[in-house]
């Protein structure tokens, strides 16, 4: 019996120790909590309970525990005082204290329970514990006991043995758990540069996606084509499918442009194309984005059953389920909607990715709405060509009707004061066709400027020569006003190439609004200057000035001052500036009030090497029905004319003709 | 005065409602100042339609308990029926957890259902106080040990352990535990009891070592795959071999009913380990965890050795009340029944006999309970007696 007792002791002794032995090994991994050593020890040694204390300083703390309530372990250690857990307050219990620190632990027989500890407790070992401030800890493995145990002495020897591979185990444990940190970190990292560098090339990917999308859509400004590319955009790489539906008009929703990415199915998917008013529209998500103009996810299976349609079927029959839809917004309006939609299975970028579909939208809607406004302006150019048109063919006639027929009573009134009664109203009437005939030519050349139908025939002419046909231009009405006319320009002065007729009227409007605006016994001065390869012409007048608020219009279309409001048309100044500039020129002013104006305008002259036999070339942006003048006289014979003028001022050298007018009132 | 006592009623009627209402009524008659009343029934109930009878007949009264493999009050044995334990007493104070999905984290469940069960009550047990905690576990989808473990980490030792796994009718299949009224699965049930009269608890189990001891080299929670480097049901047959016993695949279950495993401790005794069946492996499924690394041996029992424990275990939770009992509740091993057959109607009146005093108990998968005065443990084929002082 003692043999067999004795046989079962080693047998039980050995299994302990074997059995806490692969326990404390285990601890190697700080995966592992502390706590199944303890509760191995305390369940195998009938032990109520077990710590694991970190006894170094500053703030020793509980590493672990088993027997201890959650209470208990929450409970703050009190340097230098008894441990305070309840549970080890029962008189009786006896402490085995076993320190970790070095190989040679010591137990402490029938010690009572104490200890004196710093710092705060916790239930577990962080099994990343290492503090790096620390020093080398000191922990300390306590077993209590309720009474002596009541198995052999040799238990303790088992227990010294057993600390020393605890030792060991939570040794390599920090190190191990400093590892496994290191290496979690590691992967955090590496998973963030993965991220990063994912999210980069996506970005990448829609940027391109994008831009390419946005050159796309300014390849044209047809609006049926540009519907049509908008359709086609996204098709497959963001989705199998897309539709483009269009308000036009107040209430009415054209489904424009059906796109498949399978072309054996795009003739189904065009049956889906139709025009309906807004309340008939069947796809209920389609007029809630009209409605709130935000983006909706939608399945085709979640629609309401009553919203079962021709369109429903014609979705499940191409296998369209899940579909997003975006509202085309453009300038605050909202032109339409946009539906992206995905075949079952299929991966869907449109899905995954609504502010890329939203974007897409945004630039659809633009390329939309420019289409839009290119067709409108094309339909208002086409009405103003036919407006020139009419007005060019149907109130042209009944002038010429009028001039022949006032002709023909100047010639049939009598030559003396016998009929000056009327002679007035007759001269009255001429005047007041001339006036609309200014009116309907300022009007007709206003309307080929704008539409760039306007023919020049530029010639290289003599800037001296146009100067003088100006001066004639104007000079009766100068002589009316006793203002003092002159123009002058050096012999030296290349020749400028340009359009004759039409640069006359630049200056005779220009020199007519100068003499316009002189008081009488003013002066108005026209002259030509190099400057560069451009010769400036200028018209100086010595009226009464611009004022500054007043420049900035001068050249805007219909813009007259007040003080000869009526007596033209608010057109010439525009119509000079449109000549001018058509010619490759520029127009300016210069005034201030009391000083006069001066008013220049520039022509390209032409490189000295130039032949003045060279021939004319007309300019034709576009072919005009309407009348264009033919090509004048070359410049040669422009400069032999104004040679001649100059003779009859008798002043050859400079070049100046001068004309003194005066005339009588009356 | 009378300060604590347990005032019994059973039903073997198979209607739940019937059932519920016979044994509550039974029990209630008698009690004075009732505070909680432990519920035990068998697995021939719908649990949910149980649990809802329970709760109609008892109202307000907080009640806990949960299915077995049979129950027993007093000397009736019954293998259909419920047994309620009124405990009352002015001096009595009850708290109830109840957590599931113990076949995920056994620890947590065991963890959380305590700190439930403790939360309206005192966090150390108050001067002139006695607390004991009662765990009920589904031990066929969890591990009965990490949810003891769990539960210690709440309520730490210095008080009573007692408890068991939740039975059926040994089909393996689902068990119930109750708690607040409704029955649950896979959950880990946790009653807090405070008294001003002691608590006591004895374990014992009568099994006696004969193999020799052998190491586990690869055991994975309650499955012990080797003995030594070597299919473990084959050094178990060689084991039962030495003793002259031959034990084939087909003849494991019913021969390591009477020859379960130990574990060996320090005191000389060993936690039993039971167990159910061995797969084509050779692998043997134990309940309740078999650790890496102990050395384990073959027991063995008899009639005379179980009954004999029962018996200790009963004066053992006596003497440690120290006075007059109140009551008593008993988690017995369904597997002691099975090894004692027509006895096991002997060892229920020894409890009896000894507690001299109401005693319920019922047959259960496992029993929670401390060997001596150390941490509660899982055990499996033992006897624990929680025994109330009055």
């Amino acid at each position: 019996m003692a043999d067999d007792r004795d046989i079962q002791d080693r047998i039980a002794l050995l299994s302990v120790l074997h059995e806490l032995t692969v326990a404390a090994l285990d601890l190697f991994d700080p995966r592992r909590p502390v706590t199944g050593f303890l509760e191995r020890t305390a369940e195998r040694l009938g032990c109520p309970a077990a710590l694991l204390l970190d006894e170094s300083a500053p703030a020793p703390r509980l590493l672990g525990a088993v027997g201890l309530s959650a209470f208990s372990c929450s409970m703050t250690l009190t340097p230098g005082a008894p441990l305070p857990f309840p549970e080890l307050s029962r008189p009786g219990l006896v402490s085995w204290r076993l320190a970790l620190s070095d190989t040679h632990a010591h137990a402490g027989h029938g010690e009572p329970a104490q200890g004196g500890v710093n710092g705060q407790t916790s239930g577990e070992i962080d099994p990343d514990y290492d503090p790096p401030s620390r020093p080398t800890p000191l922990v300390t493995l306590l077993l209590f006991f309720d009474g002596e145990p009541q198995f052999g002495p040799q238990y303790r020897g088992m227990m010294r043995r057993l600390v020393s591979i605890l030792h060991t185990a939570l040794v390599h444990r920090r190190l191990y758990a400093h590892t496994l940190r290191n290496e979690r970190e590691r992967t955090l990292r590496l998973e963030q540069e993965r991220q990063a560098r994912a999210e980069a090339e996506d970005e990448q990917r829609r940027a391109a996606f994008l831009a390419e999308a946005s050159r796309r859509l300014s390849t044209s400004l047809n609006y049926e084509a540009t519907l049509t590319r908008v359709a086609r955009l996204p098709v497959p790489f963001m989705a199998s499918f897309c539709m483009v539906d269009v308000l036009e008009g107040k209430d009415t929703l054209r489904r424009a442009v059906v796109v498949h990415a399978d072309p054996a199915r795009s003739q189904v998917a065009r049956r889906l194309e139709r025009t309906a008013t807004v309340e008939a529209v069947t796809l209920g998500p389609i007029t809630e984005v009209l409605r709130t103009s935000e983006p909706l996810r939608w399945d085709l299976a979640e629609l309401d059953a009553s919203a079962t349609s021709e369109e429903t079927n014609i979705l499940a029959q191409l296998d369209v389920t899940r579909l997003v839809s975006v509202p085309l917004v453009s300038r605050g309006t909202t032109l339409g909607v946009m539906t992206f939609g995905c075949v079952e299975d299929n991966l869907c970028y449109a899905l995954d990715d609504v502010s890329l579909v939203e974007e897409l939208g945004r630039r659809a809607a633009l390329a939309i709405d420019n289409a839009r406004l290119y067709d409108s302006a094309q339909r208002a150019i086409r009405a103003r060509e036919d407006m020139v048109a009419v007005v060019s063919h149907d109130l042209k006639n009944p002038l010429a009707t009028m001039f022949i027929n006032l002709q023909v009573l100047s010639r049939k009134l009598p030559p003396d004061d016998q009929a000056s009664s009327l002679r007035a109203p007759i001269e009255r009437i001429q005047r007041a066709a001339e006036r609309m005939e200014r009116l309907i030519r300022d009007l007709l050349d206003l309307a080929r400027l704008d539409a760039g139908h306007l023919l020049i025939e530029p010639v290289m002419k003599n800037p001296g020569s146009l100067l003088s046909d100006a001066l004639d231009m104007v000079r009766e009405s100068a002589a009316q006003k006793s203002v003092h006319l002159e123009a002058s320009a050096a012999d030296t002065l290349p020749l400028v190439r340009c359009d004759h007729e039409r640069v006359l009227q630049v200056l005779s409007n220009l020199a007519g609004n100068a003499v316009k605006f002189t008081p009488p016994g003013g002066q108005v001065e026209m002259s030509a200057a190099q400057e560069g390869g451009e010769v400036v012409f200028a018209v100086r007048d010595t009226g009464p000035g611009i004022p500054d608020e007043q420049r900035s219009s001068l050249f805007n279309r219909y813009w007259q001052a007040k003080e000869t409001a009526h007596q033209g048309t608010g057109l010439g100044l525009s119509i000079a500036k449109g000549l001018v500039e058509l010619q490759g020129g520029r127009i300016w002013v210069e005034s201030a009030p009391g000083s006069g104006s001066t008013f220049f305008f520039t022509l390209p002259s032409v490189p000295s090497t130039t032949s003045v036999n060279d021939t004319s070339n007309k300019n034709e942006a576009n072919v005009d029905g309407g009348a264009s003048s033919a090509s004048s006289a070359s410049s040669a014979g422009d400069v032999g004319h104004a040679a001649s003028q100059m003779a009859a001022s008798g002043d050859a050298s400079t070049g100046e003709v001068s004309s003194d007018v005066t005339s009588s009132p009356g | 005065m009378v300060s604590t006592q347990i005032m019994v009623g059973s039903s073997a009627s198979q209607d739940p409602a019937l059932a519920a209402s016979e044994a509550a009524q039974h029990a209630l008659a008698q009690a004075t100042e009732p505070v909680f009343a432990m519920v035990l029934s068998t697995a021939c109930y719908e649990p949910e339609a149980l649990a809802a009878a329970v709760s109609g007949a008892l109202g307000d009264l907080p009640w806990a308990g949960l299915s077995t493999a049979g129950v027993f009050v007093g000397k009736e044995l019954l293998t259909q029926g419920v047994v309620i334990g009124v405990i009352c007493g002015p001096e009595v104070r009850v708290g109830i957890g109840v957590s599931g999905k113990v076949g995920e984290d056994g620890r947590a469940a065991g963890n959380a259902a305590a700190s439930q069960a403790v939360a309206g009550m005192s966090e150390t047990v108050p001067e002139g106080w006695h607390r004991a905690f009662i765990v009920l576990c589904d031990v066929l989808t969890g591990n009965g040990a990490d949810v003891v473990r769990g539960a210690v980490q709440v309520g730490g030792t210095g008080v009573a352990w007692a408890g068991g796994g939740a039975g059926d009718d040994l089909q393996f299949a689902r068990t119930a535990q109750y708690a607040h009224g409704k029955a649950h699965a896979g959950s880990a049930v946790v009653i807090a009891l405070d008294t001003r009269a002691p608590m006591a608890v004895g374990v014992r189990h009568g099994f006696r070592p004969y193999g020799p001891p052998t190491m586990v080299t690869c055991s994975v929670g309650s499955a012990l795959a080797e003995l030594e480097f070597e299919p473990a049901f084959a050094v178990y047959q060689r084991a039962v071999a030495g003793r002259g016993d031959r034990v084939t695949a087909e003849q494991f279950t019913s021969y390591a009913m009477t020859h379960p495993l130990g574990i060996p401790q320090a005191s000389g005794e060993h936690v039993i380990r039971d167990p159910l069946r061995v797969d084509a492996e050779g692998t043997l499924h134990c309940v309740g965890e078999v650790p890496d690394g102990c050395l384990v041996r073959v027991m063995e029992g008899d009639r005379a050795g179980l009954v004999g424990a029962a018996q200790e275990a009963a004066r053992a939770a006596k003497q440690a009340v120290g006075g007059a009992i109140g009551g008593a509740i008993v988690f017995d091993c369904v597997s002691r029944s099975l090894v004692l057959g027509e006895g096991v109607q002997e060892e229920i009146e020894t409890f009896g006999a000894e507690i001299e005093a109401p005693v319920m108990g019922c047959f259960t998968f496992g029993e929670v309970g401390s060997l001596g005065r150390g941490v509660p443990q899982f055990h499996n084929k033992t006897a624990v007696v929680l025994a109330l002082g009055a």
